[in-house]
Formats: C-alpha cells, structure tokens, sequence
C-alpha cells in the first residue's frame, strides 16, 4: 500500500510537470508528496481499517521513497556539474577529456552569477553597501546546515 | 513492544543511527589525518556500518523469527526503506558539502559579508572544476592519465545517466 501511494503521488507529479512546471516547484513537491500521501494515506486507512504496525509500515515506506526521491530531484531540476562531467567523460571515451575541454563545458551552462540571482530571488540574500548579506530567511535557512556540519567535526569552511 | 513494531521503530530511526556514526567516522577521520580525503568517504562508511548494524539487529528483532514467504517480504520491505532513507542522507550530506547555493550562503554567513567578486573567486568555476573533480577522483568514478579524465566507475555514472533521463521525462532537458 505504501508502494502504492508513492506510485499515485510520482503519477500525478510527472502528469503535472509535464503540463505545468509551478514555479515553487520545492514547496510544490513537498505538497505533493507528504499532503497528497497524508489524504491518501487517511483515506486507506478509514477503508481498510489497518492494523497500529501496519499502518506505521504504510506510512513508512511512503516516507522513505518519498524522501530519497525528493532529495534527488534537485539534480535533475538543474543540471548538476557532476552529471554533466561524468555524462561528457562517458560520451568522450576511449579518448577521454582533457581539463580545458571540461572547464569549458561547465563555464558555460553554469555561471556562478546566475546562482547569486536564484538566492537573492528566494530572499535569502541581500545587496548591502559592503556587498552581499544574508536576510533573516537566509540565516535560518543556512543555520540547520551549519550546526548540522559542526556537529559531524567538519573544520568550517572546509569542504 | 510487538517485534514487528520494533523493527518498523528501528528503520524509521536508521537516519539517526546513520547520523551518529557519521559524527564517529568523522572525528576518525580528522584523528587519522585523513582530512584530504573526501569527506563523502567518510559518509559512505558511516551508512555502510549503518546499514550492517540495521540488518543485524533487525534479524535478531524480528526476521530471523519469520518463516518462508512472510521473511522475504519483510526483509525486501526493510531493503527498499533503508536504500531510501540512507541515499536521502547521503544526499543530503553530499549538498552540503558541494551544492553551490547552499556553500554561498555558508561563506556568508562566516564572513558576515561578501562582495560578487570574493564569492566568484571562491566559488566561481575555477573552485565548482577542483571540487567536483576532486570528489570524482577520490570515490573512483574518474582517473587521471597522461592530462586527461577517463571514466572509471560505474556506480555515479549510473546514476547520472538516471537523473539525465527523468531531467527529460520531467521536461527540464531536452538533451
């Protein structure tokens, strides 16, 4: 049933995307997935009458697929530079690339401004007189991360 | 507490499990010196003894009192949650450690301010080049040979080739 579930959402989510991108397409998907899992998921349960560990395990399994494809989607939404290497370097093979013609590749279809203008239009950054700050949105969407790599004993900055 | 109960409470906590060992293969890994090394590895050795301690303990829970077709079910059902949940932590780790909106706003945050231009030495393409091929090179997936990258690897190619595709399915891409 949680399989099901799951199979609903990703339905409605291609059938959707393919007809109309949202333009908050986290927020989108997040509702999606969890709210349209969470009706779902109610409306099995005054049908089928589940068990408390059967329900759990619905529930579960929707939350894990749900999860792990919600965190891939980023990648496939903007192209990453990872896929775009790995990608290219199968595509050259046998001859393989060199560094220039991989620096070129990502020079072009990734500006680093274009990032700069994505975060200043999700309001999480700010031009101030010195340069860029980070909003009240910005820190606290940022905190979580910080404390999180802080916590794993990752020297700041590094990475 | 019922086994089955047990063993479903214990794969929705196996992100935390995950969590805890990664604090320990970190740690272990600044005390070994191996701070070159990509911090991914470290992750991937995290969710691998995750993974391991999670089966075990699981068997012992509730599986290995489970006969015939009722086992495997059970067992495929926890595969497929634990696959999910310890990729959707590895991700999440990975984007910290390389998504370039999420690395601006750290640096930010650490210099309280930054002009376009310090942000664009940093993270501009010279840095996104180094550190993805960096991060390549150490999970094995690319190999360096007389000036050139060949692909070694085929486990993140797999995935690539995978997020490319549904990139086109979704109607992001039209490569």
């Amino acid at each position: 049933m949680g399989l099901g579930i799951f199979a609903i959402c990703m339905t409605l989510h291609v059938l959707l995307w393919r007809i109309y991108q949202p333009k908050r397409h986290l927020v989108a998907l997040l509702s999606l997935f969890f709210l349209g899992g969470a009706v779902l998921f109610f409306a099995l349960q005054i049908f089928f009458k589940l068990s408390f560990p059967d329900a759990l395990a619905v529930a579960l399994l929707h939350t894990a697929l749900s999860c792990g494809y919600i965190q891939l989607y980023p990648a496939s939404q903007a192209q990453s530079p990872s896929v775009t290497i790995l990608t290219t370097v199968k595509k050259s093979m046998p001859h393989g690339m060199t560094e220039n013609e991989i620096r070129s590749l990502l020079n072009t279809e990734m500006t680093f401004q274009d990032r700069v203008e994505d975060l200043m239009a999700a309001g999480l950054v700010q031009h101030e007189k010195k340069g860029l700050s980070l909003t009240k949105r910005g820190r606290g969407f940022i905190l979580p991360f910080i404390y999180y790599r802080r916590m794993l004993g990752i020297p700041e900055g590094k990475g | 507490m019922q086994p089955q109960l047990q063993y479903l409470v214990l794969l929705a906590l196996s992100p935390l499990f995950m969590f805890l060992l990664h604090m320990a293969t970190g740690r272990l890994y600044m005390a070994l010196k191996l701070e070159k090394a990509s911090p991914l590895v470290s992750a991937i050795w995290a969710i691998g003894l995750g993974v391991v301690l999670i089966a075990v303990l699981s068997w012992r829970l509730f599986l290995g009192s489970l006969n015939g077709g009722e086992q495997i079910v059970a067992i495929l059902y926890g595969a497929l949650v634990l696959i999910f949940l310890s990729g959707a932590y590895y991700i999440l780790f990975a984007m910290t450690e390389a998504a370039r909106r999420i690395k601006i706003l750290q640096e930010i945050y650490r210099k309280g301010q930054m002009t376009a231009e310090e942000m664009n030495r940093i993270y501009g393409s010279d840095s996104l080049f180094s550190i993805r091929i960096e991060r390549l090179l150490a999970l094995n997936q690319i190999e360096k040979k007389d000036d050139r990258y060949y692909l070694k690897g085929n486990g993140l190619y797999a995935v690539a080739f995978l997020v490319s595709f549904w990139s086109r399915i979704l109607k992001f891409s039209k490569n």
